[in-house]
Parts: C-alpha cells; structure tokens; sequence
C-alpha cells in the first residue's frame, strides 16, 4: 500500500505491504538505523520514535498507521536543532573543555575522515574542522558528557524519550513540516518561566526504554542536565 | 594508591564510541544493507523432551521464496560445545547442530531460511514434525535417581562427567582437613541456599548475518563476545577451514555473558555456505527469554565451624548446579562459584564439592558474575547468620576474618577453572576501606534495626518510637507518588484508538510467580490498609539494613592470552587493533587511555579497532573480567615497544650535527650535546630532551616512514598472566519491608568497589550502576518461569521483570582506590564484582527488618509474607506456652 509520510523535514513516499510495521518501515525502507529492534512487543522502548509528537513503539504500529503523520527519529534531530530558535549558534561546537577522549572512530563502519593537514597538528582540533564532529543537539551532548552511554543500543530511544518530554514541557518545540500539528503541546503563557522536569519526571519519561547497561543513572543526569541548559538558554 | 601521576588514565575520558552512537549512526550488526539476503528462522522444540520420529520438510521446502531447510536430517554430526571458550574447552561436547532427539522446551529442530523473515516463518509451519514425547525432569535434585531419562548417553560425546547419572561437571577440592576443622569448633551452622534461572536480556537480541566474499571466504558479522572463538568453533561445524572464515564483530548491544555462546553462528553460516546467499538470523525476544542462554541455578549447602571469638576454622561448600539441557560452561562456574567465595575470607580448612546435573530445562550459560552471584548469595547470607549466631555485629565479623594483602588464598591453587589453578597471594586490597566507607554512607550504627521482630508485638502503627518502624505518613506519601507515577507511565499513545490497545503501559510490572506482588504498583489500597488495622499489628513498614562482601578475579590465570598492535601514522595518530571486544562496556576507550598514557600523548590520537579475526590480533574476548588486566597489559606492552621506538628516532634527531631537530635560539651546536634515549620523555604529542628542546611526533613518524633508517613505528605483544589480581566489594542495603504484604522495596543501594585504579573512573562507576540495576533484579523481580511440561511462561519483558528508570532505588557508588602492582597502571577488574553482593545484602537487610531469613532467590512478597507467617505462629504459641 502507498504511504506518504512525513519524515524528518522530508515527505516521502513508500510503497510497502500493509503488514509492514513502522520499525520494519524505518529500518528496511526509509534506512533508519537509530531506530532498534529490541523486543518486537513494545515492551523495550528501543524502537521508541516521535509521531505526531508523541513518543511511540514503533515495533507494535503498522507502517500504515503513521501514513500522512509526522515522524521523528534520531537521523532528525539535526533538522530539530535547526528550528530550535537561538539553538544553532549555541551548539554549533562543543567548548573545548567537552572534548576530553577521541571522536567518534573506531568501529569497521566508522569512517570520520579527517580533512585535516597532517603538517599541522594544531589543525586537528575539532573546532576548526566541524565536519570531523558531529553537530550533536544539547541533550545528546550530555548523553555523551555524562558516559549515559554504554553499548547504545537503547540510547536512540531514550533521546526521543526525553526529547518528547521536553517538547511537552515547553523547554522545546517540535518542528512540523506542516502547517499545524496534530498534537499541539502544552501551551504557555507568554512570561512565564519555562522549568525543566523533576527527576521523577524524567524517570517517568524513561520508564518505557530498557536499558540493561547504565542502571539508568547517568541517563536521568543527562536528560536534566540538557533540560537545566535549555531552561538557561530561555 | 597510585604511586605517580597520570595524564591519560584515571581520568574521565569520553567514550570514542558515544558521538556515533548518541547520533543513531549505524554501527551495529543488523545496521547494514546487502542485496539478496535472505532470513533464517529457527524451529525450536515445544517438548521438554522428545524423540523426533519423523520430519518431513518437503511442503516447506516447496514453498516460493525458501532457500534452505536444515534438520539433522543434512547436517553432519559433530560434537561440540556452544560454550565460547578457549581451546580446549572445559565444557562437555554435549551438543550438536541438529540433533534427532530434542532435550528442553525451545531447543533446535529444524532452520529454514527464506526471502523474507514472513516467508521463513510460514514455511517453520509446514515443516512436519512427529514426536515421541519422552519423560523429562525439571528437579535437578533427582537427576540421578533411578527412573529418571538420561540425556546425553550417545556414544559420540565426550567430556561429559558421568552421562549414566546425569552429571555433566564434577569438582572436588580440598584445603586441610574440614573434619578436623569442624572437631575443632565450637559452633557449627548449616545451611542451604537456592538460586534461580535468569536470563542476560541484552536489549540487542543475539544478530548475525554471513556472506561470501569475493574470495569465496565466508564472512561473519555477529552480536558476539567472543569473535576468535566463534571462527575456531564453527569451522568443523560447517565444514570450513579457520582461514576461509572472518568474523567481524561492530559494536555490540550488550552481552553479559549470553554472547560469549556460539548460539547462531553455526545456522546463520551454514546457510550462507549451503545456498551462497547472504543470510541474516536474529532471535526475536521471546527465543532469547527461552532458547538463549541463562544464569545457573544452584542449590548450595554450606557448613561452617567458627570459634567464639569469631575464628572460622573450617567450611564446606556443596552446590547442586543445574545446567539444564547442555552442559555448557557447567564445569567453570561451579568452579567459579567455589573459588572466589572460599577464597575472601580465611577458612583454614575447606572442603568444596559440585555437580552440575543435567535436566530437561533451558540451558545455562555465562552470566556476568559467572558463579560468584551464586556462590555469594550462598556465603554472605550464610556469614549474616553465623555472626548472629555469635553475637557479633556481622560488619565486623567479615572484617576479622576477610583476606588481606600479602596473604594468600589456598582455595585458588586447587580450584582454578576446570583444572588445577595457580597459587594466588593478594597484592592489592581495599576491602577495608570499602566496608568503611559503605557503612558510614548507609548509616550503619544508626539504621540498623535493634530488634528485627519488634512488628510482631510491637506498638501500633502511629507509635512511631521504634527505630524499625519508620514514620508512616511520610512512607505513605511517598508511596502513593510512586503509584502515581506507574500509572502516568502510559507511554506510547497516538491518537489512532485501535491502536491503544497494543501499546503497553510501559511499567505495569505483571507478575507471573507472585501474585501479591502487584500490590507495589495498586495505590488504591493503600488508603483502606491503613484503617483495615487487623489485631493491632497491622500495616507496618519495617526497615533494615543488610551488607554483604565479595570478590571477583581480573582475567583466568594462566589460561587468558591477550594481544595488541599498534603503528604510529604521520600526523602522530595511532592505530591500535586489539582482538579483545568492547560489548558497550567501554572496552575501546580505556585501551586508547592506556595507550595514550604509555605514548605519552591523548587520547584522542588513538584510532582503536575492535575486533576482527582478519584484522586484529588474537584475544579470547570479553569475558571472566580479563579485558582491562589482560589485554590492558598487552596494550600498554606493545605501546612500551612503539614507544622505544619513537625515543630512538627522535635521540637522532636531536642530535645536534645529524639531527634535525631545532636548535634553541641562541646556542651553537658545540654547545648543544646529543642527549641519550633515557633521558628523553614523551609528552604531549613530542619527545622532549632535558635542555628543553624537542620533536613532535609527527615528525618523527615522517623521518621514519620516509628520510632516515626508513621503518614503521609499530609495537605488537600478547600478555598472560598467572596472576589474576581479585577487585573486593563491599555492598549496603536498605530496605522497606511491608509486614502486611511481604513487599520489599529497596530504598538505597551503596556499593563501593576497589579496583585499583580505575582506568575512567566514570565508566567503571557505570559499571557498578548496570551491574546493581541487573542484581536488583536478580534478588527481586526476575525469574524464568516454566509449568509442570516444562513449557516457559515468561517470554517478553512485559512478564519478565528487568528494572525500569523508575524501579531504580537511589544508589551510590565508591571506587576505592588501590594500587595493583601487576596491573596496567595499578588497574584490576571491575565489570563483574558489583553483581555478585545485592542479592544477599538485601537478603540481609529484609532480616534485619523483619527477621526473616529468605534463603531462596528471588525474594518475592509471598516468600517473606509466609516467613512473617510463622514468625507471628510461632511467637503467638511461644505466647501460649
């Protein structure tokens, strides 16, 4: 059956057979490989992505299901960080003080060449070549920052997770690409100060993502870390 | 502690890994995409056991879009053992790919592989299958018994202890005489303990996926802790040589033991080599609950002689260990079970005996901790009550009698893995200091309950007076918070209402085996129990606090061999290639820290390469805690030799006639001297001589590579060791037991671990975190059920209960720091220890709280309502009498 689906800021097409799931749909056709199959049941929140503005298992929706919706997965969290007002001069790079170990290398897949001279040592810090770093959105830095991350193999999920929780707190906004969405987050009254969720709220948000690795400690301190700077940054 | 400064390790360093996987990058198995594959699916045996008379696979085969079918029907017969362990295994070769009798409710019948995962699926169904329903036993207890099947008596397996009793694995150890020991006490405590089965439950499920090369070499791209041992076990089994297979592992999603199995290889290739077409096989979570690989149950009987001052003088440990259907590492973790227990404190007499039986249930395997969560919940509950027994604060009875540095721990000598080991004296100990400080973070003289069975005639709920009794309004408070919060978990909704009813409300944590448990996430209650007040004992909510101690090992001595390469490049970047296999553990980072570290330059120019059988040296894998101790060292060896290396280099180049170095401003070359290689030091990317002057690294690469005396800066070494250098633990808890209901929740969790020196402090904290969310689950919420037929019950997470974010009890964590003289940079192990103490400290504490003894995992409400039962029984006919 013919989906149209809008997906990351872009509109795409699938034709695919009704019994397709969405993950089926993310990984196989659209070739999204944040998105992971954890459980098949709902029950593991690996696959969790954003539609519509909620966050959802996508192993238990049908692809068919998401057909003319909005979907978020962690290949689109650049294009969120884009229309985040004021966010993108603001995380374009790291401080230098973040840039502790080594870039993302390692790994047969991983292949972050460097543009840089080798004549020059100094031209190999990563704020003069961003295109050897990646631009990370402020929580995924603090995933990152706060060693949230051990295999990663839940962290896709636990993002859009937190993600979604931000965006109904108002820390953030959700980009649609089309004019109004489905879901309107909660809205606030101009003035009022934006507070970043409690510790049980994040604990809440996360309760749906599996994680056998981290004990869930350092997740819950990336997500209020991130939240603590979106609210400093207004 | 560390004897000198470090610039690279001990520190914090972010993970190489985390930008690329924080980003969603595709760096997993499954995360590749190859024309032609096609889907392998496993037809997995509804029997518990079986003969299988007939099979008929013609339909299957007709099937549009199948490509295979594999039965032991085509397979070629070879003995193995699935156990990833190095040559030659201690496991019996119990096992073969296909077999005509079936043994456990999910073992292998036939594999189908199709064009698609659906295809695959509906041609499993077609497949006819004829059973000749045999006897099967579920009680490890009458393995032996006469009337009871025997499952492995087929001629052509070999290594199994005694196939006519069903004993796959026997140990027998002594240290001096235990009977002496015991004549010589003056109290003598007994006691048995059981363990239950529990699965790993990596959130990635067990993935491979295989091709042919352009060269004809089958390519194998697996979730695996073990990547030389998968090439080296599956080469007979599909009829391949060593060197036409390559296995790649990418990043794993986890392992904990469950991926140190050959579980899926073996098919997924055989496959691929049957019908030359890529082919990809992934468990889905249901086999993985079932037809993967779990913690081995135990029953351990302990007995232990002590003198009234405290003074062991003798123990005997007797474990019954169920291996279920195979044997697979039956033999080790028994050993396991018995070696770093009697090890941690000083027995002068030990008698140890284990038999690992086989029973027609789901095979055990690896998982992290490896026999010492087994053999720990065993000896520390055992501990709690012989202190008790003495009158001693159990605190300070661990501490008069645990092992310390310069002593040695006889036990190891003769109970090593499968074989003899090898004499160990301890160098390093903090356990001291980690019991210190776990005890003052707790609370340890103020939380603890004076008097366990103060709820059974104690004041009513409102007198708040009693130390075990904790004021009830704010418990009450707090409690209706949290069942809020379990109800607002309703997670994934879009606004489709037929979809509702799929989406699972993420943390309704049904229970099968209690079915009183629920009551932790049933706020509606709460209220009526307080005014239900039933014979004035009512709603109570006791607290307790328990501890426990525990060891690991760094490595198997004498048998774990790791090896490293590094080369420098021209920009004085490394690439490092290590066999050994970060599985998320962090594996990668801490080599590039040990590394950066022995270069002397950071981090971040360390390309780290794990792991291929093509690409990188050898390594046995991740497992038995090695990594950090064993391959760590080969890593810091081979980057001592590129170092050397490096100093040769650049002391030519600072020679002041030949060289090229710069001269400082101002001086003449007469005045300047060619300093010598031992006075040279790496820093920061440069090679420095003592007047000051200095090359970088990266030209020294480049007069290497292309101007003088023309080499590539290269170090390759391999390090074993006999030593293997034990991380000691000690571990607090605090618990609210629920005098009405038998519910215990787990309020605060303190571990504090000496692992030397912790190479990244933060992910060896990490460490303990995940280690302490999976043993929670261990000691409360876990455990794989199975009916009278043997059949599983819990197959998805909805019913088998791992911890959630909001499950998690606050939790701290200390690392105490040692200086290991044999480890890399002081370091021993850490990945394995937190595991092993929750379970029996919190068994522990629920004793202090409400004095009652659980000696049989896990810890459900119903097990401590029927202990209060007759706790109350019996002080209510005490009071009669």
């Amino acid at each position: 059956m013919k989906l149209s689906v809008a997906l990351n800021a872009e509109q795409r097409e699938f034709d695919v057979p009704a019994n397709t799931t969405l993950l089926s749909l993310l990984r196989e056709e659209a070739g999204c490989f944040s998105v992971k199959h954890g459980c098949e049941t709902g029950d593991c929140g690996a696959c969790a992505v954003i539609v519509d503005g909620r966050i959802v298992n996508a192993c238990i929706l049908l692809a068919a299901q998401v057909d003319e919706r909005e979907v978020i997965t962690v290949e689109g969290i650049p294009w969120v960080m884009a229309s985040m007002s004021g966010a993108a001069q603001h995380n374009e790079l790291p401080e230098a003080s973040d840039v502790e170990g080594g870039a993302g290398h390692n790994s047969s897949d991983s292949n972050a060449a460097s543009k840089s001279s080798f004549q020059n040592p100094e031209a190999f810090s990563r704020e003069e070549h961003p295109s050897t770093y990646e631009l990370l959105h402020p929580l995924q830095q603090a995933f990152v920052d706060a060693h949230a991350i051990q295999c990663g193999y839940c962290t896709p999920g636990m993002i859009l997770s937190s993600l979604a929780l931000f965006a109904e707190k108002g820390l953030i906004e959700l980009p649609s690409i089309k004019r109004k969405t489905r879901v309107t987050p909660v809205r606030r009254k101009p003035g009022i100060k934006k507070l970043p969720p409690s510790e049980q709220e994040v604990r809440e948000a996360l309760a749906g993502n599996l994680c056998r690795c981290t004990g869930y400690l350092k997740p819950v301190e990336a997500v209020l870390r991130a939240a603590e700077e979106l609210v400093s940054e207004g | 502690m560390p004897t000198r400064e470090f610039k690279s390790v001990h520190q914090n360093t972010r993970r190489v890994d985390s930008v690329k996987l924080a980003s969603g990058k595709g760096t997993f198995v499954d995360d590749i995409k190859m024309d032609g594959l096609i889907h392998a699916k496993i037809l997995h045996s509804p029997h518990a056991h079986a003969r299988i008379k007939r099979i008929d696979v013609q339909e299957a085969e007709r099937l549009r879009g199948v490509r295979c079918v594999l039965t032991y029907l085509n397979i070629p017969r070879v003995p193995y053992t699935t156990a990833g362990q190095g040559w030659p295994e201690p496991s019996p070769y119990d096992t073969v790919m296909f077999d005509s009798v079936v043994r456990f409710v999910g073992d292998r019948v036939a594999c189908v592989a199709a064009d698609s995962e659906e295809i695959a699926e509906r041609a499993l169904d077609l497949i006819g299958v004829d059973y000749e329903i045999l006897p099967a036993n579920f009680d490890p207890r009458k393995a032996s018994d006469s009337g009871i099947p025997r499952l492995h008596l087929e001629p052509d397996k070999r290594g199994i202890h005694s196939p006519q009793r069903n004993i796959a694995a026997h140990v027998l150890a002594d240290v001096g005489d235990a009977e002496r020991g015991f004549a010589e006490a003056e109290l003598v405590h007994e006691g048995e303990y059981t363990v239950h089965y529990v699965q790993q439950a990596s959130i990635e499920p067990h993935i491979t996926i295989t091709w042919m090369d352009e060269d004809g070499r089958l390519m194998v791209r697996t979730s695996t802790q073990v990547p030389f041992h998968v090439r080296r076990i599956i080469a007979p089994l599909i009829g391949l040589p060593v060197q036409k297979i390559r296995v790649i592992k990418p990043r794993i999603g986890g392992g904990f033991g469950g991926k140190q199995e050959i579980l899926i290889e073996d098919l997924c290739a055989m496959v691929t080599v049957r019908t030359g077409r890529p082919c990809r096989l992934e468990y889905t979570r249901a086999e993985e609950l079932h037809a993967a690989r779990t913690r081995h149950p135990q029953i351990v009987r302990m007995k232990t002689g002590v003198r009234k001052d405290g003074t062991l003088t003798a123990i005997s440990m007797d474990i019954l260990e169920n291996t279920g259907a195979y044997g697979t590492h039956a033999l080790t973790v028994q050993c396991v079970s018995g070696s770093r227990a009697l090890s941690l404190y000083r027995f002068p007499n030990i008698h140890f005996e284990a038999n690992a039986v086989y029973t027609n249930l789901p095979v055990a395997g690896a998982f992290r901790g490896y026999g010492s969560p087994q053999g720990f919940f065993a000896l520390d509950s055992h501990m709690d009550e012989l202190a008790e027994k003495l009158g001693l604060d159990p605190l300070e009875f661990r501490r008069r009698n645990h092992v310390r540095e310069g002593e040695p721990t006889p036990i190891a000598e003769v109970l090593g893995e499968g074989r003899e080991g090898y004499k160990q004296v301890i160098q390093s100990c903090g356990l001291d200091e980690c019991i210190e400080r776990g005890a003052k973070e707790i609370g340890w003289k103020t939380h603890r309950n004076p008097d366990p069975r103060a709820w059974i005639l104690g004041p009513r709920v409102s007198d708040s007076s009693n130390a075990g009794i904790s004021d009830l309004k704010s418990e009450i408070s707090e409690k209706d918070r949290d069942s809020n919060s379990k109800q607002t978990n309703l997670k994934s909704e879009i606004s489709d209402k037929d979809s509702d009813a799929k989406l699972k409300p993420t943390n309704l944590r049904s229970e099968i085996t209690d079915k009183d448990s629920d009551a932790r996430s049933k706020p509606s209650t709460l209220k009526s129990e307080i005014s239900d007040l039933k014979f004035g004992v009512s709603r109570r909510l006791c607290r307790g606090v328990g501890m426990s101690c525990t060891m690991q090992a760094s490595g198997i001595p004498g048998v774990d061999m790791g090896a490293a390469w590094i080369k420098m490049n021209e920009d004085g970047s490394f690439n490092l290639k290590v066999g050994a296999t970060d599985i998320g553990t962090g594996a990668d980072t801490m080599f590039a820290q040990v590394a950066a570290e022995t270069l002397g330059t950071s981090p971040d120019k360390i390309i780290v390469y794990s792991s291929d059988t093509d690409m990188t040296p050898f390594d046995p894998g991740a497992y038995a805690s090695s990594t950090t101790y064993i391959s760590g060292n080969a890593v810091k060896k081979a980057c001592e030799q590129a170092r050397e290396q490096i100093l040769e280099v650049a002391e030519e180049m600072l020679d002041p006639i030949k060289g090229t170095a710069a001269h400082p401003a101002g001086k003449e070359s007469s005045t300047i001297t060619r300093p010598d290689t031992k006075d040279l030091v790496v820093h920061n990317g440069k090679v420095c001589a003592p007047d000051g002057r200095f090359v970088t690294f990266d030209q020294v690469c480049l007069r290497s590579l292309y101007q003088e005396h023309q080499f590539q800066i290269q170090g390759h070494a391999s390090h074993m060791s006999y030593d293997s250098p034990p991380p000691f633990c000690a571990q607090f808890a605090e618990v609210e037991v629920d005098a009405e209901t038998g519910i215990v929740r787990v309020l605060r969790l303190i571990t504090a671990v000496d692992c030397g020196v912790a190479i990244n402090p933060k992910m060896a904290e990490g460490q303990i975190e995940g280690a302490v969310a999976q043993a929670l689950g261990y000691a409360l919420t876990e455990q794989m059920v199975f009916d009278e037929k043997g059949r599983p019950l819990n197959l998805s997470f909805k019913d088998y209960n791992i911890y959630t974010a909001v499950d998690m009890p606050e939790l701290k964590s200390f690392l105490v720091e040692t200086y290991e003289p044999t480890g890399p940079y002081g370091a021993k192990a850490i990945a394995e220890i937190p595991i092993n103490g929750v379970a029996p400290a919190i068994a522990n504490a629920v004793y202090n709280a409400v004095g009652v003894r659980i000696r049989d995992l896990p810890i459900t409400p119903e097990k401590v309502l029927n202990g209060l039962k007759s706790l109350q029984l019996s002080q209510s006919s005490a009071a009669q009498v």
